[in-house]
């Protein structure tokens, strides 16, 4: 596939959740996290991550701080609150489950889910 | 670094910060991506290239990310907020738990004071700041007649009113009613019965535009026309209709058959109370009725007319009308008084002071959980340290402490608007009659606003002095290493405890004044006796009374009336009048041979037996006899403030007078000269409030043309009450046909006296509450100094200090502030007296004596609740006293 995959409302916002419950990270780390871990499949333009964290910051999901880097360069570090990791556990499942099913619905041969 | 607090800090950004933050995070983040890509072998130029490409359109990316960023911190700050309340209330709540007794009692002083306020409140805003029902209402006016000395009162003449119609350039439209209530006799196959009406002109309705349940107002023209109808109300329909006759039903009032054409909607009658809206033709009448001011007019300006404009309009009207007429003695001017105004009369003077009151026992309340919050903001000065030296700012802790004191202030006032709620449709019932426009339980958002508001007020009042002081003295406390406060140091207690007493003072002056000049006003000698008194009132309504034929049997029946009364068991003495004391009462011009112009006096139709009946003293010549009739001599009998007035120093027997106003029009404008037979004693015809003034009495037989409506008085050996039903038997069975109504003479004469009392009552009723609540606040303070001096105390007895001593030096404690109250009350009494003026009979808003009683019972009951804590000081045990502490 040439084409990159279009992100679904709300997917960013958990995967940022996901990325940060390993380390506290910066946006350009968030942004090279999505584009190595997925391969290159998915890519959003890197001001969409900005918009985001302060969206989670708002909902006191993320809290942010200005640190260095390994390279010595300042950069604002984000940190999953406590609420920020319940969110995660949440809607991960539910992300699982929607992708199992609408799975199971697309490969149903007949049209009637396995 | 700006901006960046710790994780629960409040996150106060400032544009240009959240600018900055932006700024840094996206250059810091193309650098990040330019120098890997630098890594990657690209060239700088086409690094920073792939960078801001992969980063997206710069400046719109920015104005998004900062767009997000102020979202954010709206929505921090909020969250921030309302997490810190809802910790706040936690710990209020907690701390209402740990203390029912305390919290109970300051919710339901709150509760009281709030719901009180709110109630009052609910009065005030219906009575006197809601517009009228009608539409556009501010160009609704009262047309008044101005007579020499320019003061308007607010009775016209058909005669001027028709004029002022005719030739203004400044009203819409204006109609004409009865200025006098009276009772309209409906009958009906189960018998007759009275409600009140009025006889209105066509153009009444079109003036005024009430709502209409059903049915269309008469017009102008089809009144003119002679239609006989009638209007009612939307109570009268429902009650008496049943609410579902169709208009254009018939109704036979006063005994002609009218047919229903339109039923008002309740709360928009006008005048209020008024049932039954009986139009007749008026206007063609002029001339001799110019000064027969028996009626009263409605206007509504003409658009973008203003009162002042009509006022001079009118103005011109009148001056030509005394021009024609030089015998019109009301037209040096036309009134021109908003409708609403002359709706409300004195309702306004008398509301503003009960809000006024009600204020103040609301302030009393305050003061007194101040005081309450001081005494509890030393208990707790240990907690409010601790917190503070753990790193809370003083404005948390004042945050906190008045979140509880607003939660509690919230808890009362929901109750108290409860109680208001459920409280002000007995209210309304108990008062409706004696306030205007006061038929309906008002409760909306308005009040439920003002409620709201009381409390907000009523709980940082409260809160906010105490609060400031706690978080304040906590920093003291802590280099005073929790040594107990000092004496001497009990300033804001006292000038709490001292500023609900002088309030107190207030009120309960207010209410001594109210209190003795009602009493007095009662003591007042009426110049009749009125119990046991019944009376019977009957309006002569059936064709048969009506037309020259029915004059004879007009007196036939009254005739009959009084012999059937005669021979009732226990009555003792039976008479008739036509304006029986407190049913008002008409005035006629009277003339006197080389007396005065202008003379009048009031004019009654009385019988035999009526002065012996109510025990009206006879000075001088003879009584009202049966023998007056048509035919006979025409007499007089007048009362002795008649004759000071026409004959000083000469004896009025003999004398002659006569009444053109009132009998002009029936003896073809000659009316009699009538020669004073006798003198009887003044009296208050009006109730205890009215004054005496000069009338005549006419024997009704010589005038039966007015005698088709007259009360019967009935003087019974024994409770009057008891005896009504038997009279009223007796006077139905004469003419089945007419509508009878029974009271005592006593109970007429309390419902004039009713307002009064009401008011009274009322004032009464907060200057006890309030009484209440200073006692209350003295107790608790001086409970609190008590307990602080118990070591104090301990030690004194233990040197052999009597109780006695121990009770007079606690209470000494307390008499200074307590004096000091009281006074600083009488004072602002003696500057607050005007707002009773008004309402003051028989005695100055100086009277001493209200002054010093309302200071002894305050200071007796105030001390007494002072020796409750003294004496449990003397009572205690000195030893147990200096180990506990």
């Amino acid at each position: 596939m040439n084409q990159t995959l279009p992100l679904f409302k709300g997917t960013l916002d958990l995967l940022i959740l996901k990325a940060l419950s390993v380390e506290p990270m910066h946006g350009y780390g968030l942004a090279l996290w999505m584009e190595r871990g997925s391969k290159g499949e998915i890519v959003v333009e890197d001001s969409a991550i900005y918009q985001a964290l302060r969206r989670l910051e708002g909902r006191r999901l993320v809290e942010a701080e200005w640190g260095k880097t390994d390279n010595n360069r300042r950069a604002r570090f984000y940190t999953l609150t406590a609420a920020g990791r319940r969110q995660l556990r949440d809607e991960a499942e539910v992300w699982m489950r929607y992708v199992e099913w609408v799975g199971r619905l697309l490969e149903a041969g007949d049209g009637v889910p396995a | 670094m700006p901006g960046e607090r710790g994780p629960r800090g409040i996150p106060w950004r400032t544009r240009s910060q959240r600018r900055r933050e932006t700024e840094q995070e996206i250059e810091a983040h193309l650098q990040m991506r330019i120098d890997d890509l630098i890594l990657r072998g690209l060239s700088p130029e086409a690094a920073r290239e792939q960078a801001i490409a992969r980063f997206g359109d710069l400046g719109r990316a920015r104005a998004d990310i900062e767009a997000a960023a102020r979202q954010r911190d709206r929505r921090l700050e909020w969250t921030d907020w309302f997490g810190r309340l809802r910790r706040d209330l936690v710990l209020a709540g907690r701390r209402m738990r740990s203390h029912p007794g305390h919290s109970l009692l300051v919710v339901l002083i709150f509760a009281f004071g709030i719901g009180l306020t709110t109630v009052m409140y609910s009065l005030v805003d219906h009575v006197l700041l809601r517009a009228l029902p009608f539409p556009e209402d501010d160009r609704l006016v009262a047309l008044e007649s101005v007579p020499e000395d320019g003061d308007s009162f607010p009775w016209v003449s058909m005669g001027n009113w028709y004029d002022w119609r005719e030739e203004n350039r400044t009203l819409e439209s204006t109609g004409l009613y009865g200025a006098v209530q009276r009772e309209a006799t409906i009958a009906t196959p189960e018998g007759a019965f009275t409600v009140p009406g009025v006889t209105v002109s066509g153009a009444f309705f079109a003036t005024l535009r009430p709502s209409l349940v059903a049915g269309v107002a008469p017009s102008e023209a089809a009144v003119q026309a002679g239609e006989t109808v009638v209007v009612v109300s939307e109570g009268f329909w429902r009650r008496v209709l049943g609410g579902v006759t169709p208009i254009g039903g018939a109704l036979t009032v006063d005994g002609v058959p009218r047919e229903v054409v339109a039923v008002v909607r309740s709360g928009h009658e006008m005048p209020e109370g008024v049932e039954l809206w009986i139009p007749r033709p008026y206007g063609s009448e002029t001339g001799g009725a110019r000064n027969n001011i028996n009626y009263r007019s409605v206007a509504r300006l003409a658009p973008d007319v203003t009162a002042e404009q009509a006022r001079a309009d009118l103005a011109t009207v009148a001056a030509g009308i005394r021009e024609r007429d030089p015998e019109a003695i009301y037209s040096w001017g036309v009134g021109v008084r908003p409708l609403r105004e002359t709706m409300i009369g004195d309702a306004g003077s008398y509301l503003g002071m009960l809000m006024g009151a009600v204020l103040l026992v609301l302030l009393v309340a305050c003061a007194n959980l101040a005081a309450l919050g001081f005494a509890r903001g030393r208990e707790r000065a240990r907690d409010v340290a601790v917190r503070l030296s753990i790193g809370a700012s003083p404005g948390r802790i004042v945050r906190q402490l008045l979140t509880e004191d607003l939660a509690l202030a919230g808890l009362g006032g929901l109750l108290g608007i409860g109680l208001a709620w459920l409280g002000s449709g007995p209210l309304v019932e108990l008062i409706g009659g004696t306030i205007p426009r006061l038929r309906d339980a008002p409760m909306d958002a308005r009040v439920l606003g003002a409620g709201f508001l009381a409390s907000v007020l009523a709980g940082t009042i409260a809160g906010l002095p105490p609060a400031l002081a706690s978080a304040r003295r906590g920093g003291a406390r802590l280099t005073a290493s929790f040594r107990p406060v000092r004496r001497g140091r009990t300033l804001p207690g006292a000038v709490l405890v001292g500023s609900q007493i002088a309030v107190t003072v207030v009120l309960l002056t207010g209410s001594a004044l109210l209190l003795m000049s009602l009493r007095s006003l009662t003591g007042r000698d009426l110049g009749y006796d009125p119990t046991p008194v019944v009376t019977a009132d009957v309006t002569l309504v059936s064709p048969q009374y009506r037309g020259d034929p029915g004059l004879d049997r007009v007196i036939a029946y009254w005739d009959r009336v009084l012999d059937e009364l005669e021979a009732g068991p226990d009555n003792r003495s039976v008479g008739l009048g036509n304006w029986i004391p407190t049913g008002g009462g008409g005035a006629s011009f009277i003339e006197i041979p080389g007396g005065p112009e202008d003379a009048g006096a009031g004019y009654r139709l009385v019988s035999e037996n009526y002065f012996e009946t109510l025990r009206i003293p006879l000075l001088g010549g003879r009584a009202i006899a049966r023998e007056d009739r048509a035919g006979s001599a025409p007499v007089a009998v007048i009362n002795k403030a008649m004759a000071d007035e026409f004959w000083p120093g000469v004896d009025p027997i003999g004398q002659r007078v006569r009444a053109p106003s009132m009998e002009g029009y029936w003896f073809d404008g000659e009316a009699p000269w009538r020669t004073v037979v006798g003198v009887v004693g003044n009296i208050r015809h009006g109730g205890f409030d009215s004054d005496t003034r000069s009338e005549m009495y006419v024997p009704h037989r010589q005038m039966p043309w007015m005698a088709r409506s007259m009360t019967a008085v009935v003087r019974v050996g024994a409770d009057p009450n008891a005896r009504m039903e038997d009279i009223r038997t007796r006077v139905a069975g004469v003419d089945p046909d007419l509508a009878v109504n029974v009271a005592t003479l006593e109970n007429r004469l309390g419902r004039g006296l009713r307002q009064r009392r009401l008011i009274s009552s009322l004032l009464v009723t907060f200057a006890v509450s309030a009484l209440v609540l200073a006692s209350l606040g003295v107790y608790s303070v001086l409970s609190f100094a008590v307990q602080r001096r118990t070591r104090e105390v301990a030690i004194r007895s233990a040197l052999g200090a009597s109780r006695g001593g121990i009770v007079g030096l606690v209470v000494a404690g307390a008499l200074r502030v307590v004096l000091a109250g009281t006074a600083i009350g009488v004072l602002l009494a003696i500057a607050a007296r005007g707002v009773l003026d008004a309402l003051l009979v028989d005695i100055s808003s100086l009277h001493p004596l209200a002054y010093a009683s309302a200071g002894a019972f305050l200071l007796t009951v105030v001390l007494a609740a002072a020796l409750v804590p003294a004496q449990r000081a003397a009572r205690s045990n000195p030893v147990d006293a200096l180990r506990e502490s």
